[in-house]
C-alpha cells in the first residue's frame, strides 16, 4: 500500500499544521531550557518511496545524534529529534559547561544531556499534537542514537512503515539564532492508522 | 570495478560481473549477497521483515520469500544453485529498547532462507547496535562494510 495517490492537499495542510504546531512548542522548550532564542522554519510533509529513501538525503553518512521516542496512545507513531556533530556538542556545552570530543564516546553526563533535550522536545511536540486532535497520546521512553543520519531515518521508517511501502514524514528545522549553525531536525513519523484517526478528527477523511 | 548499482530498502538486484552491488544505512534490516563463485553473477536483498503475511504487496521486502525471489532470478542468469554462496551483513539494533529486537528476527529468517536453499553462508557481521554501509564486488566476491567508529570516522572492513 501507498500513502502518495491517497492525501489530498487538505490532508497536507493538516500534517503540515501538525508540524507547526508541533514544533513551535518544542521549539518553547528548547529556547527555555537553554535560555536562547529558537526559531522553527516552515515545516514540509515529505511522502517517500522505502525504496527511494536513500535518495532524499544529501549526505547520507553524516554522523547525527538521535533522539528516538515512541508516540503511544490513540495515533501512534515515531519522534526523532536530530542534532549534527557540531550542534550536538554545542548544546550539550549549554547545559553542562563543557563541548565533548567525540560525539561516539559520550559519557554518561554528555548523552543524559543531549537525550533530555531530545526528550523534552519531542514531549512538548506530542502535548500539542494531543491538544490540537484530542486524541490521547504520550510518549514513550526516549533512546539516544549516534550514527550515520541516513541509518537513522532508515530504520525508523521501518519501524513506522511496516507494511506499507512509503513513509510521511514532518519535518521542520529548528534553528538557536546568534549561535551561528546551531540547529536540529524534528521528525515525526505517523503510522498509518493514526494518521486515518486524525484526519477524521478534523472531519478530512 | 564494473558499474554500481544502488539497492533501496526492500528491494533487490542481479547482474553480471563487474557489477557492484551498494545498499546503505542498514539498521535492523539485513543486506543478503548471493553470488555464484565460478560464474560470477550474484545478487544482493536489502531484507527489511522477516516474514511476509500474505503473498501480496512487496515481496521483496521479507526474508522469506524475498531471499528465493532473488535465488530464482540469479539461476535464471546462469549461476548455478552448487555453486552459490552467501554473505550477510546488518540485523543490528540501533535503538536499544524492547520492541526494537527486529533485527535478530530478521537475521534468523534470512540464515533459514539460506539454510532451506542449501546456500552456505560463508561470512556475516551481523547484531550490535551500529548501522551498515555495505558494498558487494561481484568479480572478487568481497563485501565491504562501512560502520561509525571511534573519533566521528566511518571504519571500513572487508569480508
Amino acid at each position: 500500500m501507498r500513502w502518495k495517490d491517497r492525501l489530498n492537499d487538505m490532508q497536507l495542510d493538516v500534517l503540515k499544521e501538525m508540524g507547526n504546531i508541533g514544533a513551535g512548542n518544542a521549539a518553547t522548550a528548547l529556547s527555555n531550557m537553554i535560555e536562547k532564542n529558537v526559531d522553527i522554519e516552515v515545516p514540509k510533509v515529505r511522502i517517500v518511496d522505502l525504496s527511494e529513501l536513500y535518495k532524499v538525503l544529501e549526505s547520507p553518512e553524516e554522523i547525527t545524534a538521535a533522539t528516538v521516542v515512541a508516540v503511544n496512545g490513540e495515533a501512534p507513531g515515531k519522534m526523532l529529534m536530530l542534532f549534527g556533530s557540531k550542534s550536538a556538542k554545542k548544546l550539550i556545552s549549554f547545559l553542562i559547561g563543557q563541548e565533548p570530543e567525540d560525539l561516539t564516546k559520550l559519557d554518561e553526563m554528555q548523552s543524559s544531556a543531549l537525550m533530555e533535550i531530545g526528550n523534552i522536545m519531542c514531549s512538548s511536540y506530542i502535548i500539542a499534537l494531543s491538544n490540537l486532535t484530542s486524541l490521547f497520546l504520550e510518549s514513550g521512553v526516549p533512546i539516544l542514537a549516534v550514527d550515520m543520519i541516513g541509518a537513522i531515518i532508515s530504520e525508523t521508517s521501518v519501524l513506522t512503515a511496516e507494511d506499507y511501502d512509503d513513509v510521511i514524514m514532518i519535518e521542520n528545522l529548528l534553528k538557536i539564532r546568534d549561535e551561528g549553525n546551531v540547529n536540529g531536525f524534528m521528525m515525526m513519523f505517523p503510522e498509518s492508522e493514526s494518521l486515518e484517526k486524525i484526519f477524521s478528527k478534523f472531519g478530512i477523511q | 570495478m564494473g558499474t554500481k548499482t544502488i539497492i533501496g530498502i526492500g528491494e533487490y538486484a542481479v547482474a553480471d560481473n563487474p557489477t557492484v552491488l551498494v545498499t546503505l544505512g542498514l539498521g535492523s534490516c539485513v543486506g543478503v549477497c548471493i553470488r555464484d563463485k565460478r560464474t560470477k553473477i550474484g545478487g544482493m536483498i536489502h531484507v527489511m521483515l522477516p516474514e511476509a503475511k500474505n503473498n501480496s504487496g512487496k515481496l521483496s521486502k521479507y526474508a522469506i520469500p524475498g531471499i528465493k525471489i532473488m535465488v530464482d532470478e540469479v539461476l535464471k542468469k546462469g549461476g548455478n544453485l552448487r555453486n552459490l554462496e552467501a554473505k550477510i551483513a546488518g540485523g543490528a539494533s540501533m535503538f536499544q529498547a524492547k520492541g526494537f529486537d527486529i533485527g535478530k528476527r530478521n537475521v534468523e529468517k534470512v540464515k533459514e532462507a539460506l539454510i532451506s536453499l542449501k546456500i552456505p553462508l560463508v561470512a556475516e557481521d551481523t547484531g550490535e547496535n551500529r548501522a551498515r554501509s555495505i558494498e558487494f564486488h561481484l568479480e572478487t566476491g568481497e563485501l565491504f562494510i562501512k560502520k561509525v567508529g571511534g573519533k566521528e570516522k566511518i571504519e571500513l572492513s572487508k569480508m
